[in-house]
């Protein structure tokens, strides 16, 4: 007899519906499994003999053909073991095959037939809503994620003969089962975490390139002390940046679903990720690697902020692998199995010491030689450096203030002017395909960053005093662009350029003194 | 006369300048040390074994690489001034351990010229730089040269403040050609004492002070050309830095520093001391505070340091004038807040208590005229500090 079962296979971020076929004949009794598999798929052999045996279903011994199609896809992953018990009960006649159809089954099986929790899930699931199924069963500890996409019904798997009664029940009265979104509460929930701008005090400056930060999405660059609350300033930016759309929030959920670690977006589906890694991650670690690529930090902080403290410590590859998906908003990478695409349109905040000790400029404490400085500063390439739209110093604070009650601004209010400035962005850009002052490409500069006479000769002005590149010129423009929408004003002005200097890069000539 | 022997005699390593004195008061001609039999000069000096070893490797030395060394000074424009030239600093004649013959480049200090050390620590304040930059300027003002280091720091900017003095009173002589000449009072010369061979720029990053030096005062060393920096010979170029000058002032030094080498020589050699003193916990002022501490002098100005020194009664009124400066309220306000050690952003805001924009501008316009500086990045001082010199 013969029968099949849908499933899927996730590719990057992308899931592709799989279709498992099993043929059951006459002939010495043997359990074959074709398809281009990789080992732990082949694996699935052993475990679903095992898990049928257990669940007290006796099979006649016959012989045993099961294929995986389309064939030219490698099957990965684990979430195969319970379409293919299904599959081959079904040909055995145990199971009605117009019982398994129209559903998309994934789950690890064990040994005692019990279902386990699988990777990948989410994007599995939305790939099936997309190719018309109306259900999906999936194991109970994943059903949470699969619940974030709407109108589909979901039957939680428990164990095989459990899953064997459901789908009857299913067939005979589908009413029974709702099509409903599980947290739909979570779903517009927008948790903000303790760290809060309201807990930061003084540090004005600091405070006002956050702001610029968030509104325009522009990378920034903290320069400071040990223990002056870079950490904690990094952890507050995440809660002035405005709460995720829809569709954005489905795509980071893809990518903590692929990688295991959905947990982390279930409580907050709307809050920003913000991620940080430690200073001795890898480059793969960072970027996303593996014979079977898995997304890394930078695709994990996808519309949100990733942090890196310490960035003078990082190692030059890690960090030098992000210039280029940090102008790209994606990650590419190239495996012979194939091209995976990864996310990674990220906020970029670093942290590092200003020297070795740490006091820089304070000169009263830092011992640091000029030499030292410089080498100190020369572990960070110019490239990327560049790329840091903002620099800001932060400076560890005398008790009396750090103590002090008088209240400062709170992130909801923060967030509000945030938002009100990418909301004239989002108007002005339109569908240019730019969504953020950051983003706006050289051609457009002009047309998008209209300037007063007097801001432009102050611009002129500064480019020849600081010696700017054009890349720097370029990037003060941008964040003058993002201060004047802060300001709700429709032209660049003076102050705003005058301001927008302020946050202008490390420059060698003013940090080290001759 | 000097000749390619002085020369060889100058650059020879291990023996030291007071041994090379010895040697050559023994004999007529710096050729006859170049024959004699190494044995015969250790009876008569008591060389040491690595010291006549050292004699007897120079010795070796073809006469035409002499001939070569001596050419290659001469076409650099590297003077050489030895011990036995009535040229030879006085200061320098008595000490302990002088050095046998002094390299120059550009002009060499005059004996009739009064001339002070400015001296002080390489990783130095904000404030500690434009206090040398204006006690350089003082000085040489009032004609009186400057003597320094050429190291990063106090040293350099001693020797830039003397050297801006210069052109700015060259500038004015330059205006006014059609008067006579000596109406104008000549400034006084800034010259770099180094560490390293006189034509080796050490720290690299002061390549433009050193040729500004070269073509405006002079760099002196007491190694031959093409000796590279090393740490010992350092403090060994510090006794050449006092023993050129007058006295000696101590700038900004922590406990531990090269400038206290340089007073400790001054002191041995008889030069007056003193100190720029600074609060009790900075750790730049240890050094300059326990000096005082010891006995040296403390620098209040240039004019009554110079009047202490008895180097002069009647000198040059300072041509920085307190020119009244015409600001608008709110400049005044944050002018107000800025002194000599740099203040950032977030001081002058909680101080001033105007909004970022407001404080930005008014900066951008003092900067315009001239009465702030960026130091650092965000870091502002005021540029002119008339009030103390």
């Amino acid at each position: 007899m013969y029968s099949i079962v849908s499933t899927a296979i996730v590719c990057g971020i992308q899931s592709v519906l799989i279709q498992v076929e099993a043929d059951v004949c006459d002939g010495m009794p043997a359990f074959e499994m074709v398809g281009v598999l990789s080992s732990e798929v082949k694996e699935a052999k052993e475990r679903v003999k095992a898990a049928i045996r257990n669940s007290g279903i006796r099979l006649a011994p016959r012989k045993v053909t099961v294929n995986l199609y389309p064939a030219d896809i490698r099957k990965t992953g684990t979430g195969f073991d319970l379409p293919i018990a299904l599959a081959v009960l079904s040909a055995h006649g145990r199971v009605p095959q117009d019982h398994l159809e129209g559903i998309l089954f994934a789950g690890e099986i064990s040994l005692n037939g019990e279902i386990r929790a699988a990777g990948g899930i989410l994007p599995m699931v939305l790939a099936a809503k997309e190719e018309g199924k109306h259900t999906v069963c999936v194991p109970r500890e994943n059903v949470n994620e699969a619940g974030i996409v709407k109108g589909i019904t979901i039957l939680p798997a428990d164990n095989l003969n459990q899953v064997i009664a459901m789908v009857e029940t299913f067939h005979r009265s589908p009413e029974k089962f709702q099509t409903s979104n599980i947290i739909e509460e979570t779903r517009q929930e927008f948790s903000c975490p303790e760290f809060d701008f309201a807990g930061i005090h003084g540090q004005k400056v600091l405070k006002r390139a956050c702001e610029i930060a968030a509104a325009g999405r522009h990378n920034m660059l903290m320069v400071g002390a040990p223990g002056a609350g870079k950490t904690m300033t990094a952890q507050a930016v995440a809660t002035i940046l405005p709460p995720m759309t829809e569709e954005e929030a489905l795509e980071l959920a893809k990518i903590y679903s692929v990688s295991g670690q959905f947990e982390q977006r279930e409580k907050n589906f709307r809050t920003r990720p913000f991620r940080s890694p430690h200073h001795t991650v890898s480059a793969a670690g960072l970027a996303g690697g593996g014979a079977v690529p898995k997304p890394g930090e930078l695709s994990l902080a996808h519309k949100g902020v990733l942090f890196l403290d310490e960035l003078t410590e990082f190692k030059k590859e890690a960090l030098e692998v992000l210039r280029q998906p940090l102008e790209e908003k994606v990650i590419r990478l190239v495996r012979s199995a194939g091209v995976y695409r990864y996310p990674a349109d990220v906020m970029l905040i670093g942290a590092m010491n200003p020297c070795s000790c740490g006091y820089y400029p304070d000169r009263t404490r830092c011992t640091c030689s000029a030499s030292v400085i410089e080498r100190h500063l020369n572990k960070l390439s110019r490239p990327f450096l560049d790329r840091m739209d903002l620099t800001v110093e932060v400076k560890r604070l005398p008790l009396a203030e750090v103590i002090s009650k008088e209240p400062e601004e709170a992130s909801s209010v923060i967030r509000k002017r945030v938002q009100q400035a990418q909301g004239i962005q989002r108007k002005r850009f339109g569908d240019s395909g730019v969504s953020y002052n950051s983003q706006i490409p050289v051609s457009c500069i002009e047309e998008f960053c209209p300037m007063e006479p007097e801001a432009g000769k102050m611009l002129q002005e500064s480019f020849e005093r600081l010696e700017m590149s054009a890349r720097g010129y370029y990037r003060t423009i941008r964040i003058a662009r993002t201060i004047a929408d802060l300001g709700h004003s429709e032209q660049i002005c003076r102050e705003h350029v005058v301001e927008s200097l302020i946050y202008r890069g490390i420059d060698r000539k003013l940090w080290v003194m001759e | 006369m000097k000749n390619k022997y002085e020369y060889w005699l100058s650059a020879l390593p291990i023996l030291s300048g007071r041994k090379k004195v010895r040697m050559r008061s023994l004999h007529q001609e710096a050729e006859e040390l170049y024959r004699m039999k190494p044995e015969e000069l250790q009876a008569q000096l008591g060389l040491t074994e690595k010291e006549k070893e050292a004699l007897a490797l120079g010795q070796k030395t073809p006469e035409s690489e002499l001939e070569e060394n001596m050419e290659f000074c001469i076409q650099n424009g590297i003077g050489l001034i030895s011990y036995w030239e009535k040229e030879y600093p006085k200061g320098l004649k008595n000490i302990y351990n002088p050095p046998y013959g002094l390299y120059f480049k550009g002009a060499f200090p005059k004996a009739s010229d009064p001339a002070i050390a400015v001296v002080g620590a390489r990783n130095c304040s904000v404030w500690g730089q434009k206090t040398a930059e204006q006690i350089g300027f003082r000085l040489a003002e009032c004609g009186v040269s400057v003597i320094s280091g050429m190291a990063q720091g106090i040293d350099g900017a001693g020797h830039l403040g003397a050297l801006q003095a210069l052109s700015k009173t060259e500038a004015a002589a330059g205006r006014r050609n059609t008067e006579p000449l000596g109406r104008f009072q000549e400034a006084g010369k800034t010259y770099g004492v180094l560490g390293c061979g006189i034509d080796v720029c050490y720290p690299a990053s002061h390549r433009r002070l050193y040729e500004q030096l070269v073509r405006q005062g002079g760099v002196i060393s007491e190694y031959p050309p093409s000796t590279r920096p090393r740490a010992m010979l350092f403090p060994q170029r510090n006794r050449i830095i006092s023993g050129l000058s007058d006295g000696v002032i101590v700038v900004e030094a922590r406990e531990k520093s090269g400038a206290l080498i340089t007073a400790d020589f001054a002191l041995e050699q008889g030069k007056e001391v003193y100190a720029v003193p600074g609060r009790i916990t900075d750790g730049l002022s240890q050094g300059t505070n326990r000096l005082i501490r010891q006995g040296a002098g403390i620098f209040l100005s240039v004019e009554d340091f110079l009047k202490e020194m008895k180097l002069f009664t009647d000198f040059m009124k300072s041509s920085v004038k307190n020119t009244k400066l015409s600001l608008e309220k709110s400049e005044r306000l944050v002018y107000s807040c800025l002194d000599l050690s740099p203040k950032n952003l977030d001081r002058l805001l909680t101080e001033t208590m105007l909004s970022i924009p407001e404080l930005m501008e008014n900066l951008e316009s003092l900067r315009k005229k001239g009465c702030i500086l960026e130091v650092y990045h965000n870091y502002y001082i005021r540029s002119e500090v008339s009030d103390f010199a």
